[in-house]
């Protein structure tokens, strides 16, 4: 990972420590800590889980991009590096938009707009990069996998990616609200399901047609 | 993406990804499964190569390609191999070819 990329992440997950912290101040200074519904009484501890997952999203991903068994190529971890870029910004935007809630701001967005705003950002950004994924030049070096098993798995997880981030728009559109909730959580896995189809990619040796 | 629609537009080329798809081979081993001259090959790579649909690799003195294609590309492939476009032409040539 390049130190460019590094410190901006580092940056953003200061950043949504900084304002979890704020936040848990201000509901102890307010006197609303752990008082209202469950669901405000657990917001505060949510907020928290967000710099968690990033500091060790941050401290796991160098080591994983800068493996040498095998070695990624540079598009293939400038891929990386961009979907980690993207996704922490999603991060921070969500606690904040989670903290403007939290603290009582005026409403901007109704929860139905933001969403199906969330999710047609998910959906375009997933079509986005599995139109790209299927792109990248297979690893190199030692234990690397099979350039022809490389190169059709990636472009079905390419295709996978592209028409469930497509059809996550398409849900924004037309579907209820609960019902669009749903089938967000029904692309978790999915994506897992083409996340171990690549890695098994990832450790083939040989070759072969489809 | 002129460029992508040019190299797309021709049967051969589209063989060519077809058999890339595969694994990647070399420029000769793509030839042979073709009835053009090695100039006429060599130039169906250098449009696949500008359009970015086979990433190219010198091993001494033999080429290596490998398919490089997105997902948006690989559907263009498949409408214009659905559509047959260039099919018609490319047979023309070669009845004019026949005649001569």
């Amino acid at each position: 990972m390049n130190r460019g990329v590094k410190l901006f992440l580092a940056l953003l997950s200061a950043e949504t420590t900084a304002a979890a912290a704020a936040a848990l101040v201000w509901a102890w200074r307010a006197g609303v800590l752990g008082q209202g519904d469950t669901r405000e009484r657990l917001l505060p501890l949510f907020l928290v889980v967000f710099p968690v997952l990033m500091w060790g999203i941050l401290a796991w991903a160098p080591r994983r991009l800068a493996s040498t068994q095998p070695r990624l190529s540079d598009d293939h971890r400038r891929h990386l590096q961009g979907a980690l870029s993207f996704w922490f910004l999603v991060l921070a935007a969500a606690q904040g938009w989670l903290i403007y809630q939290y603290i009582g701001g005026p409403p901007v967005l109704d929860r139905e707009n933001f969403a199906r705003l969330a999710a047609i950002l998910m959906g375009v950004a997933m079509a986005v990069r599995g139109n790209f994924f299927a792109k990248v030049s297979p690893p190199t070096g030692e234990a690397a996998p099979d350039p022809g098993v490389w190169t059709r798995a990636s472009l079905r997880t390419g295709w996978g990616m592209a028409l469930l981030g497509g059809g996550l728009v398409a849900c924004a559109v037309i579907l209820p609200v609960r019902w669009l909730v749903v089938a967000m959580l029904a692309t978790a896995p999915v994506l897992i399901w083409l996340s171990l189809s690549q890695q098994r990619a990832m450790r083939s040796r040989t070759g072969g047609s489809r | 993406m002129n460029r992508v629609f040019k190299a797309l537009s021709d049967p051969t080329r589209r063989q060519v990804l077809q058999l890339l798809r595969e694994r990647p081979m070399t420029a000769g081993e793509l030839a042979a499964h073709f009835p053009c001259s090695k100039a006429t090959m060599s130039a169906h790579f250098a449009v696949l190569r500008e359009a970015d649909l086979v990433a190219a690799e010198k091993h001494g003195k033999s080429i290596t390609y490998q398919l490089r294609l997105s997902v948006l590309e690989d559907a263009l492939l498949a409408f214009t191999e659905s559509l047959g476009i260039g099919v018609a032409a490319r047979a023309e040539r070669a009845g004019e070819e026949g005649a001569r």
